[in-house]
C-alpha cells in the first residue's frame, strides 16, 4: 500500500490548488528565426509553432545552436510580460547549455528547464509531454536516427500542444522518412555554415544558402589581428 | 473526555508549565542525540548567549556571556542560533500534548503554557494523582520544565517562572508563596520594578502593605490591577488556545533510522500530542498519513488506518508498529511526518493528480510531473553564477542569490563537462586560433584555482570551439559555439 | 627600449591598490622602467612615501616619480599627472574640492570640474564603453587640454580587449587625439592578486566567496616586464609614455613651505622682529637684569634661527601661545626647540634655561637638516578654543589638520581577512582573545598560525598568510590628535584637504612623516588634561578669582615636595603616578629638577628594555663606579652618569663616538621610530659597531650601546619633552603637598583625566586628611568646590582657600613649606584660616544635565531649600534629573534617604495646589509613609553606581568587619611584613596590567579600606587561574611579600574570586531585617 506521492504531498503542503484551464494568447503561429534569408524560404516566414522541425547536424560545434538561438529569444520577449509563460525545456542535450552564451543571446534563463531522462524510452515519453501540456513554448530534443514511430507521436503531440518543437539529428538521418513538416541541414564552412532545406511545406525543395550564424559578432577582429600563442606570465 | 469549564461551586486553580530552555531544546531535541553535550543558544544579534543548557553551565558558561568568552572557558561548547520559529512550533505540539492534562489551555509565548485544572481534578482522582501522571508523561517529553500551581492565572505563572515547583491546592497557601516572591519577578515594567527595588520595596508583600491610594497615586491604576488579579481580588479572563484544523508534525532525525522499528521511539511522544490534540478538540482520527523521507528526496507515504476512529496513542502505536512489521524500508529515514487530516465527523477529500491531464496544465504541474517520474535531479533549471571561472559561471539552483552584474560576452553555448585535453600535434594540424587571449585566473579561496589562457580556434571541418592553455602550458577544449 | 607606467595605483586608493608605494616604486626601478607615476583615486596620500623609496633605491637605479591622480567618473577614467609646480596645485585643488563635497573617506566629481583650472595638467582619459558618450566626452576634454590630452590604451587580456582597443583607435583618429598605453596597476606583483580580491571583498562589506564578478577575473594589473609590454602594446604607445614622462618634470622636493606673512608687522624683517620680541620678553623673565652667558646662549639662539630660516616658526608659535595666555588659557611648549632661552622669553616654556643646562644646539642643528620641533599643550578643556582662533586667524584654506594614517594592526587584519574569507565572527573574537601579542618569544602571527592545528586547512592557511600581508596596509586617514599646518598660500595648493569624521575638522592628506620628510613644519597643539587641573586648581588658590597663583610663582625646588615623591606618595602627580613610576620614585629618590627630568624618562619601554635603570640606580646610589672611554664620550653621557636615558643622546653617541653624519644621525632616528616595522635599524647597527671599533672603542663598549639602542627602538623618550614634562611633576606634586584640598579639587574638576578615578582620587585625600563632603542639593555646586568648615553650611569658599595668604607671594608660600612633616597642612593652615574641605560637585552625578544642575542653582535659596516638594514646585528639573539627584543621594538632606527621596519624587502633585503657610505644598501622605532606611551596603552600592564613588565605608571594610576575610591582611598592615613572608590580602581589583617591557607578568592593583595592594601574577600562575584573575571584582590572593625599600609586592600563588562574597553579604542583610 506504499504509494510513492513525494510530489503529491509536497503540492499539497504547498497549497497547490488546480487552476481553471487558460486559453493560450492568440500569438502569430509563425515564429521569425531571426535570419531574413532563411525566413524568406521557409513557409509563413518563419518556423512554425505547433510543428516540429528537424535539424540534421554533423558534429556539434558547427553553429545548430547559434541557427536557434534568436528564435529562442524571440520566444522571451513574447512570454516576458505573461504571469506564467512557457518553458523552454531541453530534453537530453549532448552537453551543458551555457547559461552566458544563453542569456547573452537574449534567453530568459528563468524560462529554461534541462531534462536528462534515464532511458530512451523516458526521453520520448517526456518529449511527448511537453510538447503536449501547451505549457513549453519551445522544446529541444536530440534524437538519433531511426525513431519513425516516434516522431510521428511526437509531432502529433507538438499540434496538440502548440509549442515548437525542434529536434537535433545525425546528418545520416537525411535518407530516412520523417513526420516531422520541416527538415534542414547544416554543414559547417571556412566561415559559417551552409543550410539546406530539405523538407518544407507547400514549397519545393531550394539550393543551400550561406548564413554566418552570429559569427560577426563572436569574431570581429577575424581578419585584422592574430593572436600571439606565445603570451606567457 | 470531554472538556468541561470550572463550575461556579469549585475554587479556581491553575497550572502553568515554563519551559526555560524551549528555544534551546527544541533545537537540540532535533538532533536526535541522546546527550547532545554543552549548547548554548545566541542571542538575536549573535553577540551573546542567551540561554544555556546544564551541560554548558556546568562547564561554567553563563548567560550573557560574549561567544568568545564562553568559547575560552568550554572550546567543544555548541553554539546554536535562535529559530524563534522552530519554538512557536514547539510550544504548539507541547500544547497539544497538555491537551491529556486539561481541556482548557491558553499559550504564553514563547515559553509557557497555562493549564485550567481544577475542572480537572475529579477526573484524575484528585491533585496528587494528577501530578503523578504529569510528571510521568512530563519525564519523556524532552524538554525541562518549571511547574507550578496558583489560584489565580498569574500566581500559577508567576511561581512557575521564579522556579517554584509547587503542587497545592489552597488559595492561603499559594498567597504565602506569593507574598515572597522578589518585585523584579512579578513581570511589572522594567521601569516600575526598578522604581519599587529604588524604593527598597523588594517583594510583595511589602507592595501590599503599603496604602492603595499611595501606590495608585505613584504608578497609575496598572499596577494596582496587575496586583488584584494576582491575588485573585479581580478575575483574570484567559484566551484559550484554538487548535488548527488539522494536525501536521514534522520531525527531521540527526542520523538515519536503518530499521522500521526504530521509528516508533520518534512517533510515541507524537501520538502522545495528536492524543492530547484530538481531546481538545474532542475527535477521533480516523486515517494516520505517515510520511517518510530518505536522504535522496525520496519518500514514502503510509496511510494507517481506523476504522472506527481512535485517539489513545497506545491503540495508534500498536497500529503503527504493525504496519512497520510488514514494511521494507527501501532507504534510511532522515524524516517523517505525520499528517492527519480525516477525523470522525468530516468528509474526506482527496485530489488524484495522476488523472490523465486534460486541456492545458500550468507550468508548475508539468515541473511536477516530469520530477515525479524522473526524479527530483532530472530537470534542473538554469542560472547565471557571478564567478569568472567558466565552470562556475552557471548553476542549477535556480535564481542563485548572488547578483550577476554583467554577462560575460562571447561565450560558447556549448560547455563541456570536463574540460577535454588536446595533443600539441592535434592543435597544430587541425585547429587555427582567432581569437585570444583572455586570460582568467581566480578561485585561490575554494582549493580549484584556475589559471587560463582561452582562445577560440576554427578546426578544419569549420567548427569554432573554444580552448585554452593552462600554466602548465597544457591545452584543453572547453566548449563549442554551436 | 624603456618605459613609464602612468596608471598606478598603490594600497593609498584604499582597498583596491594592494602594495606600498615603496613596493611599487622598488617593483618598477627593477624592470627597468625610466618613471612612475603614482595615481591613487582622488588623493596623493601615499607620494611621498614614493618619493622617499625614489631616493633611497639603489645606486644604478633611476627612477622618476609622476605626481598625478586617478579619478572615476561613470565608468571612465581620467588619470591626471603634474608636469610642473603650479600644475601639482591645480591637482591639489581639484581633490580637495572633490573631496570636500563628500563625506569622509569618499569624494564627488563632475564632468565639468576638469573644463577650467587645469591649465598644466596633463590628461590620460579611458573613455566609458558607451561610443556616443565617449565621443562627447572626449571632444570636451581634448578642447580643454589642447596638446595635453591622450586616450588611454589598457590591455589587461579581458575578454574584449582587442575590441576595445579598436574602438579606441577610431575614437583617436575622430578627436584627432594621440593613444598612450598604461596597466591600470594596482600591485607590483601578480602574486598580490589574492591580496587584491581579498581587498575587493572587504571594500564590498562580503566575501571572497561572495564577490563574484566584483574581484578582477585576472591578475594582470600589475608592473609588467619590458618584455611583455612589447608583445602587447605597439611601439608608438610606448613611445608615447616616455614622451610624457619626459613632459614631466615636477618634483616634490620643490614644494616650500611658505610661512604666514602676517606674523611681523609691515616694513620689519621677521628676524629682527624675533630679536624684538625675544628681548622684550627677556626684560619680564629677567627683571633683576640678563646674565652674561644667558644674553650669550640668546644670541646664538637667533643667529642660529636666522641662518635655518626659521624665524616665522617661532613667530607663529608665539602667536598661538599668545592667544592662549590672553585667554588664560595654560600651556606649555615641549620638543625639540622649546627650551631654548628663545622659547623661555617668548613664554612658550616655563623650563627655565638657568636650572638645566638644556643646550639649544643639542635640539637643533646645522648639519641635521632637520625642522624644528616645538609641540604646545593646552589645558584639555579648551584646546578647541585654540584650534578655533587658528581657524579663525587663518582661515580654513589656509590652515588644516595633519593626517593620521590608520592602518591594519593585528587585531583588526584578524577581523577584516577573516570576515572576507567567510570566517564566523565569533570564532575570529575567539582567535583574537586566544593571541598573546606581549610574547616576544612567540610572536603572535605564529600564534596564529598554530591555532589552525597541526594540519590546518587550506583556508586557514590562506587566512594566516593574508593576515600577515594585509599588515601595515592603510585603511583609511583620520586626524592627527593636533598637528596643524598653516600656509602662507591657500593650502589646498600644497596638500589636499578632505573632510574629516569629526564636522568642521579638515584633514590634509599627508602624516606627520610625510610632512617631516618635506621638511615641511607642523605646530603639534596637544590636550593635556594636567594643565587643565593646574590651572583650576591655581584659580582656587589666587588671591582674588581675577588673580590665580601663577607657575612661576611656585617655590622651586622645594625639599618637602621631593621628599613627598621620595616616598611614591604621587596619586593624581602628573605623569609620575602609575604604578612602576611610584614604584620608581623611593628608588631614584629625586632631589632635583632634574632628577625628575631622568624619572620621566627612564620609567619608559625603551630605557627598561634597553636595561639601563638598574646601570643607571647603581651608579647613582654609588655601588658601580663611572667610567667613561673618551671625553667625547663623557661630554654625552655625563649628565646621566654615562647611561644613555634620552634619544637625543643616542643620536649624538653614534655622531661623537662612531662618526655618523648629522645627516645619517637622523636617518638613525627615524629608523629608531619605525625599527619594527622596517627591519632596517639592522643597517645601522653594523655600521655603528664599526664605526666605534675604528675609533678605537673596544667591542662590550660598542655592542652594548647597540643593545640599548635597540632596546630604546620606538619608545625612547626626548629629553627635550622630558624636561617639559618634569616641570609639570614637580608643579603638581608641590600643590599636592601644600594645597591638598585645592588639587584635588582642580584635578576632580578636570575628570576625565589621569591614571585614577575620582573614587581612588577622593580615596586618597581623605588619606591626605582632607574632609570630603557629600554631594547635596542644598550645599554643592556644579563644580566640586572648597567649603570652609569652621564657618559652616553653605559658603563656597574657592577664594578662601588654604594658604592664600602666602598666594602670589613666593616668600610666604615659602614660609609655610618649612613646616616639617605631615602636620604641615593642619598647622600651615592652622595658623591662617578654618580648615577647608572638599565639598563634592553636582558634575558628579550621573544622569543629571549641566542645564538642570543650573536651573537648579540658580532657584536655590540662599537658606536652601526647606522640602523635596518645595524644590520641586521652583525648580522644575525632568524626571529623569530628579532620579538622578535622588539616586546620587544629593536629595538625603531633605528626604533622610534614597528610598524616602524617591517615594517623595513619584508623588503626583495634587490638581489644586494646596500650599501651606510656608509656600510648600502639602504632603500628608510623605508623612504617613516612612520606609525603612536602605542598609550600608545598599547605600554603597548606590554610590558607586550613581556617583562612582562612595564617602562610605570602604566595601572591604564591611566584608572585613563580617569576618569573611579570615586572615587576610589590609594594606596599611602589609607594611609591617617582612620581605619573603607568606602573606594572605583582599580587595577590590582596581587595575589589571600587563606592561610590555616584564613579559609574562601581569600586575594587579587591589584596593581596600586602608590603600592599594600591587600584586605580581607571574605568567604560570594566570594561566592555571585565568578565570578568577580577569574576571574577579573582589580578588583574595596569597602570596609571598617582596619588599625593596618601601616597594611593596604580593607576588601571587593563589587567586580566589570572592565577588560571591559581597552578594552573599546582601542576601544575610535581607533576611536579617
Amino acid at each position: 500500500m506504499a504509494v510513492e506521492t513525494g510530489s503529491l504531498h509536497s503540492l499539497l503542503q504547498k497549497g497547490v490548488v488546480w487552476q481553471a484551464y487558460r486559453q493560450p494568447s492568440d500569438k502569430a503561429v509563425s515564429l521569425s528565426t531571426g535570419y531574413p534569408e532563411l525566413d524568406q524560404a521557409l513557409p509563413g516566414s518563419g518556423w512554425q509553432r505547433g510543428q516540429l522541425v528537424e535539424l540534421l547536424y554533423r558534429r556539434e560545434g558547427g553553429g545548430e545552436l547559434r541557427l536557434l538561438l534568436p528564435a529562442l529569444a524571440q520566444l522571451c520577449r513574447e512570454g516576458a510580460d505573461e504571469r506564467e509563460p512557457g518553458w523552454l525545456l531541453w530534453v537530453d542535450p549532448p552537453h551543458i547549455p551555457y547559461a552566458p552564451a544563453l542569456a547573452e543571446a537574449g534567453v530568459d534563463l528563468a524560462r529554461v528547464l534541462v531534462v536528462r531522462s534515464n532511458s530512451r524510452r523516458d526521453r520520448l515519453w517526456c518529449l511527448e509531454q511537453a510538447l503536449k501540456s501547451g505549457c513549453c513554448s519551445a522544446v529541444l530534443g536530440w534524437l538519433p536516427t531511426g525513431q519513425e514511430k516516434a516522431i510521428r507521436r511526437l509531432q502529433v503531440a507538438a499540434v496538440e500542444g502548440g509549442a515548437a518543437g525542434f529536434l537535433f539529428r545525425p546528418a545520416g538521418c537525411r535518407e530516412q522518412s520523417s513526420a516531422a513538416p520541416c527538415r534542414l541541414l547544416l554543414q559547417n564552412r571556412a566561415s559559417g555554415a551552409e543550410v539546406t532545406i530539405l523538407k518544407r511545406r507547400g514549397g519545393w525543395a531550394l539550393p543551400a544558402m550561406h548564413l554566418l550564424l552570429g559569427e560577426e559578432r563572436i569574431l570581429p577582429a577575424i581578419h585584422q589581428e592574430r593572436p600571439e600563442l606565445r603570451l606567457v606570465d | 473526555m470531554t472538556a468541561s469549564r470550572a463550575s461556579t461551586g469549585r475554587e479556581p486553580l491553575w497550572l502553568y508549565l515554563h519551559f526555560p530552555l524551549l528555544a534551546l531544546e527544541c533545537q537540540l531535541n532535533l538532533s536526535g542525540v541522546a546527550a547532545p553535550g554543552a549548547a548554548a543558544l545566541l542571542d538575536d544579534a549573535g553577540r551573546q548567549l542567551r540561554l544555556c543548557n546544564g551541560d554548558a553551565v556546568r562547564a561554567g558558561v553563563e548567560q550573557g556571556m560574549a561567544p568568545a568568552t564562553a568559547y575560552s572557558i568550554c572550546p567543544e561548547l555548541q553554539l546554536l542560533k535562535p529559530n524563534p520559529e522552530q519554538a512557536r512550533y514547539q510550544l504548539e505540539s507541547l500544547a497539544f500534548w497538555a491537551g491529556n492534562f486539561s481541556a482548557q489551555i491558553s499559550l504564553y509565548p514563547p515559553d509557557g503554557l497555562l493549564l485550567e485544572i481544577a475542572s480537572m481534578l475529579h477526573y484524575f482522582g484528585g491533585l496528587e494523582s494528577f501530578r503523578q501522571r504529569l510528571e510521568q508523561q512530563q519525564l519523556r517529553l524532552g524538554y525541562g520544565a518549571c511547574r507550578a500551581t496558583g489560584h489565580t492565572p498569574q500566581a500559577a505563572r508567576l511561581l512557575a517562572r521564579a522556579g517554584r515547583q509547587l503542587c497545592l491546592a489552597d488559595k492561603h497557601a499559594h498567597l504565602q508563596q506569593l507574598q515572597e516572591l522578589p518585585v523584579n519577578q512579578l513581570e511589572l515594567p522594567a521601569r516600575m520594578a526598578e522604581q519599587l527595588n529604588g524604593m527598597g520595596l523588594q517583594r510583595l508583600a511589602q507592595l501590599l502593605q503599603l496604602p492603595r491610594e499611595s501606590l495608585s497615586n505613584r504608578f497609575g491604576p496598572h499596577l494596582l490591577d496587575h496586583l488584584d488579579r494576582l491575588v485573585g481580588r479581580t478575575p483574570d479572563p484567559q484566551s484559550p488556545f484554538l487548535p488548527p484544523p488539522q494536525f501536521v508534525r514534522l520531525l527531521e532525525f540527526s542520523r538515519e533510522l536503518e530499521s522500521s522499528q526504530a521509528l516508533l521511539f520518534p512517533l510515541r511522544p507524537i501520538l502522545e500530542s495528536l492524543q492530547g490534540y484530538l481531546r481538545l478538540r474532542g475527535l477521533q482520527a480516523e486515517q494516520l498519513q505517515l510520511l517518510l523521507v530518505a536522504r535522496d528526496g525520496e519518500q514514502q507515504l503510509l496511510e494507517i488506518c481506523h476504522a472506527g476512529g481512535a485517539s489513545e496513542a497506545g491503540i495508534w502505536l500498536e497500529l503503527c508498529r504493525l504496519r512497520f512489521e510488514q514494511l521494507r524500508l527501501q532507504q534510511p529515514v532522515l524524516a517523517m511526518q505525520l499528517l492527519v487530516e480525516q477525523f470522525r465527523e468530516l468528509d474526506a477529500e482527496t485530489v488524484d493528480l495522476f488523472s490523465p491531464p486534460q486541456g492545458r496544465e500550468r507550468p508548475a504541474q508539468l515541473l511536477s510531473r516530469l520530477r515525479v517520474r524522473l526524479g527530483e535531479q532530472a530537470v534542473q533549471p538554469l542560472a547565471l553564477y557571478p564567478d569568472h571561472r567558466p565552470e562556475k559561471g552557471w548553476t542549477t539552483q535556480g535564481t542563485a542569490n548572488l547578483e550577476v552584474v554583467a554577462v560575460p560576452k562571447g561565450r560558447p553555448a556549448w560547455l563541456l563537462r570536463q574540460p577535454e585535453r588536446l595533443a600539441q600535434a592535434q592543435l597544430e594540424r587541425q585547429v587555427e586560433l582567432l581569437k585570444g587571449p583572455e586570460r582568467i585566473s581566480g578561485g585561490w579561496w575554494d582549493g580549484l584555482p584556475v589559471r587560463r589562457d582561452y582562445y577560440i580556434g576554427r578546426w578544419s571541418d569549420g567548427r569554432l570551439g573554444w580552448l585554452f592553455r593552462d600554466d602548465c602550458g597544457d591545452w584543453y577544449l572547453h566548449g563549442w559555439y554551436g | 627600449m624603456s618605459y613609464a607606467e602612468l596608471h598606478c595605483l598603490s594600497n593609498f586608493s584604499f582597498l583596491r591598490g594592494a602594495s606600498h608605494p615603496e613596493e611599487l616604486v622598488q617593483r618598477a626601478a627593477e624592470l627597468g622602467y625610466r618613471a612612475l607615476a603614482l595615481t591613487d583615486e582622488c588623493s596623493v596620500a601615499g607620494v611621498v612615501r614614493a618619493w622617499q623609496a625614489c631616493r633611497e633605491l639603489p645606486p644604478g637605479h633611476n627612477l622618476k616619480l609622476i605626481v598625478g591622480a586617478e579619478f572615476r567618473l561613470d565608468d571612465s577614467c581620467q588619470v591626471l599627472l603634474a608636469p610642473d609646480r603650479t600644475a601639482y596645485g591645480q591637482l591639489c585643488s581639484l581633490i580637495s574640492k572633490a573631496r570636500r563635497r563628500a563625506g569622509k573617506g569618499r569624494y564627488e566629481i563632475h564632468w565639468s570640474d576638469f573644463e577650467s583650472g587645469l591649465d598644466g595638467c596633463l590628461l590620460l582619459f579611458r573613455p566609458p564603453r558607451d561610443e556616443v558618450q565617449a565621443h562627447r566626452h572626449g571632444r570636451r576634454l581634448a578642447g580643454c587640454f589642447p596638446e595635453r590630452c591622450w586616450l588611454l590604451v589598457e590591455r589587461l587580456l579581458e575578454a574584449d580587449d582587442q575590441q576595445q582597443f579598436r574602438q579606441l583607435q577610431g575614437l583617436a583618429r575622430r578627436l584627432n587625439l594621440p593613444l598612450v598605453c598604461a596597466n591600470d596597476v594596482h600591485m607590483h606583483l601578480p602574486q598580490r592578486q589574492r591580496l587584491q580580491d581579498l581587498l575587493t571583498a572587504i571594500r564590498l562589506r562580503t566575501t571572497v566567496q561572495r564577490a563574484g564578478q566584483a574581484l578582477a577575473c585576472n591578475g594582470e594589473r600589475h608592473l609588467r616586464s619590458l618584455n611583455k609590454l612589447r608583445r602587447l602594446y605597439p611601439p608608438e604607445l610606448r613611445e608615447q609614455t616616455l614622451a610624457i614622462a619626459e613632459r614631466c618634470r615636477f618634483d616634490l622636493s620643490e614644494l616650500r613651505y611658505e610661512y604666514p606673512a602676517e606674523l611681523v608687522p609691515p616694513g620689519q624683517q621677521a628676524d629682527a622682529y624675533l630679536a624684538e620680541l625675544v628681548a622684550s620678553g627677556c626684560r619680564s623673565r629677567f627683571p633683576d637684569g640678563v646674565p652674561a652667558n644667558v644674553q650669550a646662549q640668546i644670541d646664538k639662539e637667533l643667529q642660529l634661527i636666522r641662518e635655518l630660516g626659521y624665524a616665522h616658526f617661532f613667530l607663529t608659535i608665539h602667536d598661538i601661545v599668545q592667544f592662549a595666555r590672553s585667554r588664560d588659557i595654560l600651556c606649555q611648549g615641549r620638543g625639540s626647540a622649546a627650551n631654548s632661552v628663545v622659547c623661555y622669553c617668548l613664554h612658550i616654556t616655563e623650563v627655565d634655561p638657568r636650572e638645566v643646562n638644556l643646550l639649544f644646539e643639542r635640539f637643533i642643528s646645522r648639519e641635521r637638516n632637520e625642522p624644528p620641533d616645538i609641540d604646545v599643550d593646552f589645558e584639555h578643556e579648551r584646546r578647541e578654543e585654540v584650534i578655533q582662533y587658528i581657524y579663525r586667524t587663518y582661515g580654513r584654506d589656509r590652515a588644516g589638520l595633519a593626517a593620521t594614517v590608520i592602518s591594519y594592526r593585528a587585531k583588526s587584519a584578524i577581523r577584516d581577512v577573516g570576515k572576507a574569507l567567510g570566517m564566523d565572527e565569533s570564532y575570529l573574537a575567539w582567535l583574537i582573545s586566544r593571541l598573546d601579542r606581549r610574547d616576544h618569544g612567540n610572536p603572535w602571527l605564529k600564534q596564529l598560525a598554530a591555532l589552525g592545528g597541526e594540519r590546518p586547512a587550506p583556508l586557514y592557511r590562506q587566512f594566516v598568510e593574508l593576515v600577515a600581508e594585509i599588515l601595515d596596509f592603510p585603511r583609511h586617514l583620520s586626524q592627527h590628535v593636533g598637528g596643524f599646518v598653516i600656509s602662507a598660500g591657500p593650502l589646498a595648493e600644497l596638500v589636499p584637504v578632505e573632510n574629516a569624521a569629526m564636522a568642521e575638522r579638515t584633514v590634509i592628506q599627508w602624516n606627520k612623516d610625510d610632512l617631516e620628510a618635506l621638511g615641511l613644519l607642523k605646530v603639534d597643539l596637544l590636550a593635556l588634561g594636567m594643565l587643565t587641573a593646574i590651572r583650576k586648581t591655581l584659580a582656587l588658590l589666587g588671591e582674588t578669582p581675577d588673580r590665580p597663583l601663577r607657575i612661576q610663582d611656585i617655590p622651586r625646588e622645594d625639599k618637602a615636595t621631593y621628599e613627598m615623591l621620595s616616598r611614591g606618595d604621587s596619586v593624581g602627580v602628573f605623569q609620575v603616578e602609575s604604578r612602576a613610576q611610584m614604584n620608581m620614585l623611593p628608588r631614584l629618590k629625586p632631589q632635583s629638577y632634574y632628577d625628575l627630568v631622568i624619572e620621566v624618562a627612564i620609567v619608559r619601554p625603551g630605557p627598561i628594555q634597553g636595561d639601563m635603570v638598574h646601570p643607571y640606580l647603581k651608579r647613582r646610589d654609588g655601588i658601580e663606579d663611572v667610567e667613561y672611554p673618551s671625553e667625547a664620550v663623557r661630554a654625552v653621557l655625563a649628565r646621566t652618569l654615562g647611561v644613555p636615558i634620552f634619544q637625543e643622546q643616542v643620536i649624538e653617541l653614534a655622531m661623537v663616538a662612531a662618526g655618523f653624519s648629522g645627516g645619517e644621525a637622523d636617518q638613525l632616528r627615524r629608523a629608531m621610530a619605525a625599527w619594527k616595522r622596517s627591519g632596517q635599524i639592522r643597517k645601522y647597527q653594523q655600521k655603528l659597531i664599526d664605526g666605534m671599533l675604528e675609533r678605537g672603542y673596544d667591542r662590550t663598549f660598542a655592542e652594548r650601546i647597540c643593545r640599548q639602542i635597540e632596546g630604546f627602538g620606538e619608545y625612547g623618550f626626548p629629553e627635550s619633552h622630558a624636561a617639559s614634562f618634569a616641570l609639570l611633576v614637580y608643579v603638581s606634586a608641590w600643590l599636592k603637598r601644600h594645597h591638598p584640598a585645592a588639587f584635588f579639587c582642580g584635578l576632580l574638576n578636570s575628570q576625565p583625566m589621569g591614571f585614577y578615578s575620582p573614587s581612588q582620587l577622593v580615596q586618597d585625600a581623605q588619606r591626605h586628611g582632607v574632609e570630603v563632603l557629600p554631594v547635596s542639593i542644598n550645599e554643592s555646586r556644579w563644580d566640586h568646590a572648597l567649603e570652609s568648615v569652621a564657618q559652616g553650611r553653605a559658603k563656597p569658599a574657592a577664594t578662601e582657600g588654604c594658604c592664600r595668604a602666602g598666594a602670589g607671594r613666593p616668600n610666604a608660600a615659602r614660609r609655610c613649606i618649612d613646616a616639617p612633616g605631615d602636620a604641615l597642612q593642619s598647622a600651615c593652615c592652622g595658623r591662617h584660616n578654618p580648615v577647608s574641605a572638599l565639598r563634592l560637585g553636582l558634575r558628579l552625578v550621573k544622569g543629571l544635565s549641566r542645564s538642570a544642575a543650573d536651573r537648579l542653582l540658580s532657584q536655590r535659596p540662599a537658606t536652601g531649600f526647606v522640602s523635596l516638594a518645595e524644590a520641586r514646585r521652583l525648580c522644575r528639573l525632568s524626571r529623569g534629573d530628579w532620579d538622578a539627584l535622588a539616586a546620587a543621594g544629593a536629595l538625603n538632606p531633605l528626604s533622610r534617604h534614597r528610598y524616602q527621596a524617591r517615594w517623595e519624587l513619584l508623588e503626583q502633585p495634587p490638581q489644586l495646589e494646596l500650599a501651606g503657610p510656608d509656600g510648600s505644598v502639602g504632603s500628608a501622605d510623605a508623612e504617613r509613609v516612612q520606609l525603612a532606611a536602605p542598609g550600608e551596603q545598599s547605600d554603597l552600592e548606590e554610590d558607586f553606581r550613581h556617583l562612582g564613588l562612595s564617602l562610605g565605608r570602604h566595601p572591604l571594610a564591611l566584608l572585613r568587619e563580617q569576618g569573611v576575610l579570615g586572615r587576610c591582611l589590609s594594606a596599611a598592615q602589609l607594611r609591617a611584613c617582612r620581605h619573603g613572608q607568606l602573606v594572605h590580602v583582599a580587595g577590590l581589583v582596581t587595575n589589571r596590567q600587563r606592561p610590555g617591557t616584564a613579559s609574562g607578568a601581569t600586575f594587579v592593583t587591589l584596593e581596600d579600606e586602608s590603600g592599594q595592594i600591587n600584586l605580581v601574577v607571574w605568567q604560570a600562575t594566570a594561566k592555571a587561574q585565568r578565570s578568577a584573575l580577569l574576571t574577579s571584582r573582589i580578588l583574595q590572593v596569597s602570596g609571598v611579600l617582596e619588599r625593596e625599600g618601601e616597594v611593596i609586592h604580593v607576588v601571587a600563588g593563589r587567586l580566589r574570586d570572592i565577588s560571591f562574597r559581597w552578594d552573599q553579604l546582601k542576601v544575610k542583610s535581607r533576611d536579617f531585617r
